[in-house]
């Protein structure tokens, strides 16, 4: 098959050992470096927390896999440092049409003004995306974080203080001490099935196909998906481009097929063709990754466990439609990486660790619910849901009232509204993020050039003063830095940026003033009309000591 | 409420219509027939009442 990517083969590598031990404890191990692997090394560097990634293979994964970045990634890529190497390759796209045999049932618009900084999906594939994260760790964070490539996790011991793991290399076996392990190893997570924790939840027993295939094409980036193609009848296919020329295309097969047969290039081809011929495609094209697939609805109860902490398809399978998969690995590892560094430089109670495991299993279940529906859609999983999304669809030619049953229902940022973590508002607000929330964007002027609301942010607690009058809270001696910055609402030398297109003041509902304290990971922790330095140390200190 | 009168006159109609159309496109008729008239009646919580009810008459026999 066409290769559109050169992987590079990293050496295996063992460290000093005394008695099969490695000498050096780690503060973090982390099994798995896939994207939330990296990703989480990444954050942890970014609060000062070293650690070391335990891979199995010897390269980034292979082929395409999770094509597509969400906005919130997008966030989180450039809190860690990541996002312009991702940019530089990948194509942003903000629009889908769905199609019922040949005619156009839905058109999917995803939220997009001029207020925000990065599109709502960017496509790239992710052996690109993977080896930009590695390019990184390699580049800047050498003295952070270590990748140890073609070592296996072949078992581990966790006690109350830490774990002890056993590794397999091609150059040998050796064990390694650890204070923490966080379990990025992906859905067939050995950490996982070696601590007898098991995923609840449901499994979709349709079987879709993905092929991705080389293909000339000028046709713009976009999601189309056609239900009974007169290409393939009977069929629901999904299309995506990606950089380079390459294109995902994902069917599902029929109830009557033999999942193990359909994956066959020679069975796979002719369907693929059947559709490119009919959308017109005439270019000569090849496959480059083919493979199958079934839907998961599956989650573990409980992401923290001890000293060991779970994150990505280790903890949760979602349904693919929505692109909620990767994505919602990256946000657990940001999520995960702040409290993590806390608690691990003794600024936070451990139970911290706790809120962790309560907000990514909500957002765990939101997701999959979101996904679920898409996927009844997408994949029917019964005669009922096959009959009534016909009945749909040859409705919803005529009348866009039924057209709403096709939104593919893209994956969006999750709130923690339920969470201890994001306190109640005192005082309404008629707008502007509630707490729990993830920012909402807004451009402003900072130090006389153009920014981003987003762009404040960093790896520490932040207060957003938006206010005409110069705020002077004393939040020293909280044992962590609160960094406030002051958006005026007009041209102001003295405050750190001004509301220049009027917009942030009305979305924030901060007339005339208002205050958000917002997390390490960009969700709103509580927020204010007024300025109160003892509510704003309340805050801080209740996040990480508890209640 | 439709009077017995007007109910008789729809009820076959549908079933006339439902004939001419072929034995082979019932369900879909039926399938779609649901969906606008779930449109027609608006109200969530009435559609699932009669969603329920269709549920238990066949439940019970």
């Amino acid at each position: 098959m066409y290769e559109y990517f050169t992987y590079r083969k990293y050496p295996v590598r063992l460290p000093p050992l005394a008695h099969g031990l490695e000498s050096t404890r780690h503060p973090v191990a982390i099994a798995g470096g896939g994207p939330v692997g990296l990703a989480l090394a990444l954050g942890l560097a970014n609060h000062g927390i070293r650690s070391v990634v335990l891979e199995a293979d010897d390269s980034v994964s292979h082929g395409s896999r999770a094509a597509c970045i969400s906005r919130r990634s997008q966030e989180i890529l450039e809190r860690i440092g990541g996002i312009a190497p991702v940019l530089a390759k990948a194509l942003p796209w903000t629009a889908g049409t769905s199609y019922y045999r040949e005619t156009p049932v839905y058109r999917l618009e995803m939220p997009m003004d001029k207020r925000q900084k990065y599109y709502p999906m960017v496509n790239l594939e992710q052996c690109y995306f993977e080896q930009d994260l590695a390019d990184l760790i390699e580049a800047k964070h050498a003295d952070m974080i270590e990748i140890r490539w073609h070592t296996r996790l072949a078992g581990f011991a966790a006690t109350a203080q830490g774990v002890e793991l056993a590794l397999d290399t091609p150059a040998g076996a050796y064990r390694l001490a650890a204070d923490w392990l966080a379990a990025c190893d992906g859905a067939r997570s050995s950490v996982r099935s070696q601590m007898g924790l098991r995923f609840s939840g449901s499994q979709y027993e349709g079987t879709y196909i993905i092929v991705d295939i080389h293909l000339p094409s000028s046709h713009p980036t976009e999601r189309r998906a056609w239900f009974d193609p007169p290409s393939n009848p009977g069929s629901t296919i999904l299309v995506h481009k990606q950089p380079g020329d390459i294109w995902r295309i994902d069917y599902q097969l029929r109830d009557d097929e033999d999942p193990e047969e359909a994956v066959k290039p020679e069975n796979v081809l002719p369907r693929v063709k059947a559709h490119l011929d009919w959308i017109g495609e005439t270019a000569p094209w090849e496959p480059v990754w083919i493979s199958s697939y079934k839907a998961n609805c599956l989650t573990l109860d409980q992401y923290n466990h001890g000293r060991v902490l779970f994150a990505g398809d280790a903890a949760h399978l979602v349904p693919i439609f929505g692109v909620r998969g990767m994505n919602s690995g990256i946000d657990d590892s940001h999520n995960l990486a702040w409290k993590l560094a806390h608690v691990i430089r003794g600024q936070a109670d451990p139970r911290l660790l706790d809120t962790y495991s309560e907000e990514r299993v909500f957002a765990a279940r939101e997701n999959i619910r979101a996904a679920a529906k898409s996927t009844d859609f997408m994949a029917p999983p019964s005669h009922a849901f096959k009959l009534m999304r016909e009945a749909a669809l040859g409705l919803a030619v005529a009348d866009p009232f039924f057209a709403t049953l096709v939104n593919p229902r893209q994956s969006s940022a999750i709130s923690y509204g339920a969470s201890r973590l994001a306190l109640a508002d005192r005082e309404p607000f008629a707008a502007g993020p509630q707490p729990g929330a993830t920012l909402a964007e807004c451009p402003l002027e900072r130090d006389g050039l153009p920014a981003y609301l987003t762009d404040l942010l960093g790896p520490r607690f932040v207060l957003l003063c938006l206010t005409a009058t110069r705020p002077d809270p004393d939040l020293s001696g909280l044992g962590v830095t609160v960094a406030l910055h002051w958006i005026a609402p007009t041209r102001d030398a003295r405050a750190q940026a001004w509301d220049k297109s009027g917009e942030l003041f009305p979305l924030y509902d901060a007339r005339p003033e208002a205050y958000y304290l917002v997390r390490p990971d960009g969700h709103v922790l509580a927020r204010w009309r007024m300025l109160d330095a003892m509510a704003v140390r309340a805050a801080v200190s209740g996040a990480l000591k508890g209640p | 409420m439709l009077g017995p009168d007007q109910l008789d006159h729809v009820y076959t109609e549908a079933c006339r219509r439902m004939t001419a159309l072929g034995a082979d496109k019932t369900e879909l008729f039926l399938a779609r027939l649901a969906l606008l008239l779930m449109k027609e009646v608006g109200d969530s919580a009435r559609i699932l009442d009669a969603v329920d009810a269709a549920r238990k008459s066949l439940e019970n026999g």
